[in-house]
């Protein structure tokens, strides 16, 4: 700085830096008090009794604006529900005679009808269909507060305001609807209402419905209601809820003090008394930031300084006027910067928690999908030899069919050749029967040859004794005769040989005719003996092509769940790759906070020594 | 005709015998007494008639009695249909046998030769013999 001065070899430029220097340094003096004052408020007021006061006005303030607020929706909801009862139309002549007496701001900014089907005419949008479509069905009136999307906006996203409610009961099968805006100039009233609160905001949560409208300053958020909004955070604890619809008698809820800010609420209740909906108030007394509290100790040691200031001030106001201001904007500037700064350190220290928690789960996380992977790996091997083993089920089913097929074939060969022997009994059990019919009639002719021999020997022996009575004249006879009788007993002796013969061969024929007969029964037992190996092949045949689709079932499920595993696998690999990198984002985030931290404080040691 | 001289004109082969079977027994008849053989017909039995009496059968037209050779000479009755047709007897009688062997010598000799004396001697081929020794007609 000072060989810079001395480089200023111009004694007139030395002079015009030494009188701008004069002028800006009780400026400066200046500035920093008028910082102080903007900054820490009112100093002298900084005890808790001015604090406690100061609450205690807020909290007047906002029973009173809640009481108002109230009873002025009580009365334009009364208004309306009497304008829709003399409504007969959705035409703008019927709505100016329904509602032309009120004033502009209490009359409806849409007034419809739905039809039993559901639609409304002229169009509200499709949201807004949606959220009366139930409330129309009910068929008796119906007052209450909804937020909705814009008027004939069809889509959700679009945005949302809160709107008073009117229905008419349905006559004839269709229901008038009229619809009042409940945005701007109320929350716009509260901010203006409320002179020591730098932050106020309103919020109107409807009961049993997802929305919920807040304003803030001047604007206007209506969004989902989602649970974590009933949190302190925003005085809308569900104790706070409870307690707003459940106090008797009188609407308006305490107010409650939470840390810096009042919090106020109504309920908002339909003309019956029932709470349909909650107004809340929030008002934030100081700023958001803590940081100005600290340095209220300085404001003590300020007054002496206050009194040259002023006289510095009065010499060279109407001179420097310009510089002044010129120099006083970066004192805010430098502001902003120290409050940004500050706020960059607390949002740092929060992003570097943010981080940690999310890379000790994304830690967890890896580890789970490793594990996962395992578990797949693990699986897919199982799969694999799950489909291995039933193809080699598969493969012995069909060798095992093949092995039933020539085992059947083999035994129906088998029967046919049984069925064949039984035939060749069959004939010989014939023949033998034959037999023995032609071995009774040669016995019988051979009885017949007995009997004649007999006779033959009769009558040689007679003859013999004829001869005998002839006397020698009779002796060649007897010759003869005894010659015959030999003869006789000849046949009669091969006669008796053959009777023997051929009892002999009827012993045998009978024999094997008996046998014949077993052999038959055998060869019964031998057919049903093929018929149910036959039928346990065809079961074995079909077991085995059950065993088979089934093999081949469980082959091809496996592939299918082998081919699902590996895709899977597939997604969690580029899942934990991209987790990785996530993790990777997430320290290259946490390096630049630091990065970050580390600048704003050195920023901030600049300026303390600055 | 004699018997007598008929025996006495009769060469060594007409003083043969024919061999029988009655009764469990070999037996003999001489030629001259035996007029033929044969196998019988129906018998008709002789009501109270002695148990050897057989009966009366019908042969070649005359009625002869039919005595029981096994019954009478050997151990049992006869149970063959074979007769021997009797003759030089005082009646016309049959014997039934067993078997006729035939007039040729068999291995083993007769047991009985059944003479004329022997046969004579018996009431079964006296005249009569076979109602009066019927008992009731004794009596009557």
């Amino acid at each position: 700085m000072t060989h810079w001065f001395k480089r200023q070899t111009s004694m007139r430029g030395r002079l015009a830096i030494l009188l701008i220097l004069l002028m800006v340094l009780p400026m400066a003096v200046v500035g920093w008090f008028s910082f102080q004052s903007i900054a820490g408020g009112q100093p002298e007021q900084t005890d808790d009794v001015r604090l406690d006061d100061l609450h205690n006005r807020a909290a007047f303030r906002v029973n009173e604006i809640t009481q108002t607020l109230h009873h002025d929706l009580e009365v334009s909801m009364r208004d309306m529900s009497m304008g829709l009862v003399r409504m007969h139309g959705t035409d703008a002549a019927s709505v100016s005679r329904a509602f032309g007496d009120l004033p502009p701001e209490l009359r409806p900014v849409a007034v419809t009808e739905m039809d039993a089907r559901g639609r409304t005419s002229p169009s509200l949008g499709e949201v807004a269909d949606q959220v009366l479509r139930p409330l129309v069905e009910q068929a008796r009136p119906v007052q209450g507060y909804l937020a909705l999307p814009e008027i004939g906006s069809a889509t959700k996203s679009g945005p949302e305001s809160l709107y008073q409610v009117a229905i008419e009961p349905k006559a004839g099968g269709r229901a008038l609807i009229a619809l009042r805006l409940l945005s701007g100039e109320v929350g716009t009233a509260l901010l203006e209402s409320f002179p020591h609160a730098s932050t106020v905001s309103l919020a109107l949560t409807l009961r049993n419905s997802p929305l919920q409208a807040r304003v803030t300053g001047r604007q206007c958020v209506v969004g989902r209601r989602a649970p974590d909004l009933f949190d302190e955070r925003d005085g809308v604890s569900e104790e706070f809820w409870t307690s707003a619809i459940s106090e008797s008698g009188r609407d308006v809820v305490q107010p409650l003090r939470r840390g810096e800010s009042v919090v106020g609420g109504i309920a908002l209740r339909d003309p019956s008394g029932v709470p349909v909906g909650l107004a809340l108030v929030q008002a934030t007394d100081g700023d958001l930031f803590p940081l100005f509290d600290t340095q209220r100790d300085l404001l003590g040691t300020a007054g002496a300084i206050k009194a040259s200031v002023v006289i510095g001030w009065m010499v060279v106001t109407g001179v420097l006027l310009a510089i002044a201001m010129g120099l006083l904007a970066p004192r805010w500037v430098w502001r902003d910067i120290r409050t940004s700064t500050d706020f960059i350190f607390n949002s740092v220290e929060r992003l570097r928690e943010l981080v940690r928690r999310n890379s000790r789960a994304l830690d967890e996380q890896s580890q789970i999908i490793k594990d996962l992977m395992d578990s797949m790996t693990a699986l897919d091997k199982a799969s694999c030899s799950i489909a291995e083993t039933s193809r080699i089920l598969a493969h012995s089913a069909e060798q095992s069919a093949w092995v039933s097929q020539s085992g059947n074939q083999n035994a129906e060969t088998a029967q046919r050749g049984v069925l064949e022997v039984r035939d060749r009994a069959v004939a010989l059990s014939d023949q033998m029967q034959e037999l023995e019919r032609r071995c009774g009639a040669i016995g019988s002719i051979l009885g017949f040859i007995d009997h004649l021999s007999n006779e033959t020997n009769d009558l040689s022996i007679n003859a013999t004794i004829q001869a005998a009575d002839a006397g020698s004249s009779g002796r060649q006879f007897a010759t003869v005769a005894s010659e015959i009788g030999k003869l006789a007993e000849q046949a009669r002796k091969s006669t008796h040989d053959i009777q023997q013969l051929i009892e002999q061969i009827q012993a045998s024929s009978r024999t094997t005719l008996d046998a014949t007969k077993e052999g038959n029964q055998v060869v019964d037992r031998c057919l049903e003996s093929f018929e149910e190996l036959e039928s346990a092949f065809a079961r074995i045949l079909r077991w085995v092509e059950q065993t088979t689709q089934s093999a081949h079932g469980i082959e091809q499920s496996t592939a299918q769940q082998a081919q699902s595993l590996q895709v899977v696998s597939q997604s969690i690999e580029s899942l934990e790759l991209r987790a990785r990198e996530t993790v990777d984002n997430y320290q290259a985030v946490v390096e630049a906070a630091d990065e970050l931290a580390t600048l704003g404080a050195e920023m901030n040691v600049t300026w303390r020594v600055g | 005709m004699n018997p007598e001289s008929k025996s006495t004109d009769l060469d060594e082969w007409a003083l043969k015998l024919l061999h029988i079977r009655a009764g469990d027994r070999r037996m003999a008849i001489p030629i001259e007494l035996v007029a033929e053989v044969g196998t019988r017909g129906p018998v008709a039995e002789v009501p109270y008639g002695a148990a050897w009496l057989h009966g009366l059968v019908q042969w070649r037209g005359r009625l002869l009695t039919l005595v029981d050779a096994g019954l009478l000479f050997g151990l049992r009755r006869s149970r063959s249909t074979k007769l021997v047709v009797l003759r030089n007897l005082e009646v016309d009688t049959s014997l039934a046998v067993d078997q006729i062997l035939g007039t040729e010598e068999p291995d083993e000799p007769a047991e009985l030769v059944l003479d004329a004396e022997r046969l004579r001697c018996h009431p079964a081929f006296q005249l009569g013999a076979a109602v009066l020794l019927n008992p009731t007609t004794e009596q009557a």
